[in-house]
């Protein structure tokens, strides 16, 4: 299990890689959070809505409203510039876990 | 009565700018917890407890709406600063950077962090390993106060209030960042007097010296929703400060500097004992062996009802609120059951023909003293329609006294009951364990048991319903107490203890941890389950 202060400061890379498996509503990408990583951290549920209003602002992330029964749903998906940034994050990411390893774990990755 | 949800809005409302946005926000926050709730619903719990679940594990408003607030991505620039900062001080200066707590641990009690005091005196809050309690590195938070400290942890878990006795002050601390948020002088500093402030009750290390002296001191208090507190105060008048002249219940929110409301009361007497819950304060009173209840929210008109409960020496009544806030229950230690519809402001003697164990003190030990009652309002499984919360669990104390009141033997148990509150019937579930040592995680009961039992000396756990699940041996248990799927359940060795760790849902033992007595181990004091009326 992963921990929060591991997990931290990685919100929007999450929601960025969430949505690659297609445009979905807040509560649907809690639970495709929840599912893709087996259950090995929750989110506050809260909290991904300034992610996802952050992102969409930096145009990252296009929304539209869609009718679901009585009620109206929020459905986000990735735009062009979402997923260029979503590339950019994770080249960063794998530089800075080869990075930390080869510091916390030497050897390993050799 | 509006539900968790729409409680949950309206706070949320009032942190965010008005506007169009705002109004987005708001229906898209409250789409996502009514599918949250309707997929509780579909767990088996009722709709109260399902609406109560997705607000839990949506987060506090307070958080939500700031972080709603901002604007400009951030995580870039922190992935990129950390791929840059290879060493130990850059991981540290992206950490700084990072928001408030977005991740929550799966498992830990109600998705905030477990959260305790260090030291002695409680000179210090810290976060704690939810599975060992050690104490985790990070924000501490110094309460500034010395003695006995009431805290209380908000109906959301989100938030602490910590009563300092010797300032006269209430301070708050955020759970999630652990943090200090504010703190509010509830009594003028020139009127106060030198007594310790405690839940339900009060007293004063140094007598009031004086035939004249008077106080003004602080003798109930509790969370009247997610976001206000209210204080009883008191002022005692001469001779020597011991008769009290007047009350009156202040009520404070962490988010404004003073008190929001400050209100008179006409309740009269010895306070025994107080509960808060849908937005009142309950508080019961003993004068000339009557029992009466305040039921305050500060606001508007307080009410104070006779009980049928009669109230003998200092005994303490159970006092229960329902988990949707409709409903108490007052529970006298000769078998009386007040239910007090709290919107009307009605009271109901209900009879319980051969009241068992804790509830006949009297008849079930004859020798001995009640010292307190528990109470908790259990749901009976899952219920889909509506939530019948009729269920009470009760639970007792006595001290066992032989030829006096001053031959003091031992203190007991004096079990375990279920109160059906509709049809006025109990069922004695066991008859030893008392309300030290009984705490209701969920839909289950566990209960410690600190002499021989029948079963033998140990932890047991009941479902809600009476069940009994699971057993395990132990000896001279102190309280149990439950975080996330765990019960820890210590006894005393030496001046130290050891601390047995079982499965909730099992009850497989998992390890022993050592807990020095010396303070330096931190207790838990939020995001775990208590014993009840503790």
């Amino acid at each position: 299990m992963l921990g929060r202060d591991a997990l931290k400061g990685h919100v929007e890379l999450l929601v960025l890689g969430a949505l690659t498996q297609g445009p979905t509503h807040g509560y649907g990408l809690i639970v495709r959070l929840r599912e893709t990583s087996g259950g090995a951290f929750d989110l506050p549920e809260g909290t991904v809505y300034p992610a996802l209003h952050r992102l969409e602002e930096a145009g990252q992330l296009a929304s539209a409203w869609q009718e679901a029964g009585a009620r109206r749903r929020r459905v986000y998906s990735l735009t062009p510039a979402g997923e260029q940034a979503l590339e950019r994050g994770r080249e960063d990411w794998r530089a800075f876990v080869r990075s930390v390893g080869a510091i916390v774990e030497p050897g390993a990755g050799a | 009565v509006s539900g968790p949800i729409d409680d949950y809005l309206t706070r949320l409302a009032r942190r965010l700018p008005a506007g169009a946005r705002r109004e987005l926000i708001l229906e898209e926050v409250a789409g996502h917890l009514h599918e949250a709730a309707d997929e509780q619903r579909a767990l088996g719990l009722c709709q109260v407890e399902a609406e109560r679940a997705a607000v839990s594990a949506f987060g506090s408003a307070r958080l939500v709406a700031r972080g709603l607030a901002r604007r400009r991505p951030r995580w870039a620039a922190r992935v990129l600063l950390a791929a840059a900062s290879l060493c130990v001080a850059g991981l540290a200066l992206a950490d700084d950077l990072a928001s408030p707590p977005v991740i929550g641990l799966k498992g830990s009690a109600i998705g905030v962090p477990l959260t305790g005091a260090r030291g002695n005196f409680s000179e210090a809050l810290v976060q704690l390993d939810p599975r060992t309690l050690r104490e985790l590195p990070g924000t501490k938070v110094a309460t500034h106060a010395s003695g006995f400290l009431p805290i209380t942890t908000s109906p959301d878990g989100m938030r602490l209030a910590i009563a300092d006795p010797l300032s006269g002050q209430v301070s708050f601390v955020t759970v999630s960042p652990l943090r200090a948020e504010r703190t509010i002088q509830v009594v003028p500093a020139a009127r106060r007097g030198r007594c310790i402030v405690e839940p339900d009750s009060w007293h004063c290390p140094v007598p009031p010296p004086r035939r004249d002296g008077h106080a003004l001191r602080v003798s109930a208090a509790g969370w009247l929703d997610h976001e206000r507190y209210a204080a009883l105060e008191q002022y005692q008048g001469p001779p020597y400060a011991s008769r009290v002249r007047w009350r009156a219940v202040v009520v404070l929110d962490p988010g404004q500097p003073k008190p929001v409301a400050r209100q008179r009361v006409p309740l009269r007497g010895t306070i025994l004992s107080s509960a808060s819950g849908g937005g009142k304060l309950l508080v019961v009173a003993c004068r000339s062996g009557h029992a009466s209840l305040l039921i305050t929210d500060g606001t508007s008109r307080p009410v104070v009802r006779a009980l049928a409960g009669g109230c003998r020496g200092s005994a303490r009544p159970a006092v229960a609120v329902s988990p949707d806030g409709t409903q108490a229950a007052v529970i006298s230690g000769d078998g009386s059951v007040d239910l007090v519809d709290l919107a009307a402001a009605r009271v109901a003697h209900l009879l319980v023909p051969s009241a068992p164990g804790p509830l006949d003190a009297r008849r079930a030990n004859p020798t001995s003293t009640l010292l307190a009652l528990g109470a908790a309002w259990v749901s009976p499984g899952a219920c889909w329609r509506t939530c019948p919360w009729h269920e009470i669990v009760v639970t007792g104390l006595a001290e066992r006294t032989r030829g006096g009141r001053n031959q003091w033997l031992s203190t007991r148990g004096l079990g375990v009951a279920l109160v059906d509150a509709t049809h006025g019937t109990a069922r004695l579930l066991a008859r030893e364990g008392s309300n030290a040592l009984v705490t209701l995680a969920g839909q289950v009961l566990v209960a410690g048991w600190a002499r021989t039992h029948r079963d033998g000396t140990g932890v047991t756990a009941f479902s809600s319903s009476g069940q009994r699940l699971w057993h395990r041996e132990g000896t001279r248990l102190e309280t149990p107490f439950v975080v996330g799927q765990r019960v820890f359940a210590g006894h005393p060795v030496k001046r130290h203890s050891l601390v047995s760790v079982y499965s909730l849902a099992s009850g497989r033992f998992l390890q022993t941890l050592y807990w020095p007595g010396d303070g330096s181990r931190p207790a838990p004091i939020s995001g775990a389950i208590f014993p009840v009326g503790t």
